[in-house]
């Protein structure tokens, strides 16, 4: 059967490459009948190649170095951090800053309310407006008030001591109605018969009661 | 240290150690390996455009892994499957808006075989390349620098780091594989 000879035998490459090792003999090279390639096309190409991988490994290399020396940015700051003379330093400026944030609020708060120096001054600018009698009628009344205040709130507390206790004492003495009953209720005839009789019972006790 | 520019294993070993003459060692890999995986990509893509882009992405990744690469297989098996993955990824995302300008068919259809002359170089083209796909990576790799490259097994035992003897039997089973694979495509697209 023809299509069982062996096909192969029939089917030729069209071109050999010539793959011996030694380039530099150039005369032991086969002619090429396969697609022409410009001259000198594989040294060209291996050139680029290798000038392509070239910039591209200095590309990384730079990026490598940026990163170490990023590295190395974060490890000092690291090393800042570190020490303890940064807390300590930090821990002092921030008490510092709340306590002269403190003293600032209250040299402020003390310039909202009025001294007494002031208070002074002024009634010495303006004493002409005053009159010796109109201050002390003013002085007067603004101690009574202030005492009245006071008496009245020791009455009024004293009161609601002294009802309190009252109250307490009336409760205390008390004795509810409906279990006296009961208590009686409970005794028979001849229980009172011979309670009376025990010696136990003094007569004045009952002629008390 | 002297450089053994016909040792990949070498080669590989100076770039993972010795980072200052990476480029260099690099240079050398290239420069043995480079045009004969422009060749296996151009085959598959049939454009120079697309097949200098595959190429940088291939070199890309190979630069980029290098330094990872255990040298379990052998170092141009692995750029070869790395190469492979990236031409069928590339095409894969290409499918839809590909218009680009094809090479001529790599392939010469030889007179005396019936079958195959009612097929263009083209078709036939394309059907060894999706036989060669269906391959293991050993055999595929294997036909390939056998079947288009010309290597003497001695060459490609250099390359693979495998002895003679296994890239023959891998070379033998590819090709009966390639067969049948043609036969049963070429006939069912003849009924």
């Amino acid at each position: 059967m023809e299509a069982k000879k062996n096909i192969l035998d029939y089917i030729r490459a069209k071109g050999k490459v010539d793959l011996r090792q030694d380039y530099d003999k150039p005369e032991i090279k086969k002619t090429y009948s396969k697609p022409e390639l410009k001259q000198n096309y594989f040294e060209d190409f291996a050139a680029d190649f290798l000038m392509k991988i070239k910039s591209e490994s200095d590309e990384n290399n730079s990026q490598i170095i940026d990163k170490q020396t990023n590295k190395q940015t974060n490890k000092q700051t690291k090393i800042i951090f570190l020490k303890p003379v940064f807390w300590i330093s930090s821990i002092a400026a921030s008490i510092i800053v709340i306590f002269g944030i403190n003293y600032f609020l209250n040299d402020n708060t003390k310039l909202s309310e009025i001294s007494e120096s002031e208070i002074l001054a002024y009634v010495e600018e303006n004493s002409d407006d005053f009159t010796a009698e109109e201050i002390q009628s003013q002085i007067e009344e603004s101690v009574k008030k202030k005492n009245f205040k006071e008496i009245d709130t020791t009455k009024s507390q004293l009161n609601n001591k002294k009802e309190g206790l009252n109250e307490k004492s009336i409760q205390e003495n008390q004795i509810p109605q409906a279990s006296f009953n009961e208590l009686l209720d409970s005794f028979s005839e001849e229980d009172l018969y011979l309670y009376l009789n025990s010696d136990e019972v003094d007569l004045e006790d009952l002629e008390i009661l | 240290m002297e450089i053994e520019k016909n040792d990949d294993f070498a080669l590989v070993n100076l770039f993972q150690q010795d980072n200052s003459r990476a480029d260099y060692v690099f240079s050398t890999l290239m420069k043995r390996h480079n045009e004969i995986l422009y060749w296996h990509i151009r085959r598959i893509t049939r454009n120079h455009e697309e097949t200098n882009d595959i190429l940088q992405n291939v070199w890309m990744k190979v630069w980029r892994n290098l330094n990872e690469f255990k040298q379990e297989s052998s170092f141009y098996t692995w750029i070869y499957r790395i190469s492979r993955n990236e031409t069928i990824n590339f095409l894969e995302k290409e499918k839809k808006f590909r218009s680009v300008e094809m090479d001529e068919a790599y392939i010469e259809i030889l007179a005396g075989h019936e079958t195959l002359q009612n097929f263009s170089a083209d078709e036939i083209s394309e059907k060894l390349q999706a036989a060669i796909e269906t391959l293991p990576e050993k055999q595929a790799l294997v036909f390939q620098l056998k079947f288009f490259e010309d290597l003497k097994y001695s060459e490609i035992s250099a390359k693979l780091n495998t002895s003679e003897g296994a890239l023959k039997a891998n070379y033998h089973h590819a090709v009966k594989k390639i067969q049948d694979f043609l036969y049963l495509q070429l006939n069912l697209f003849q009924s």
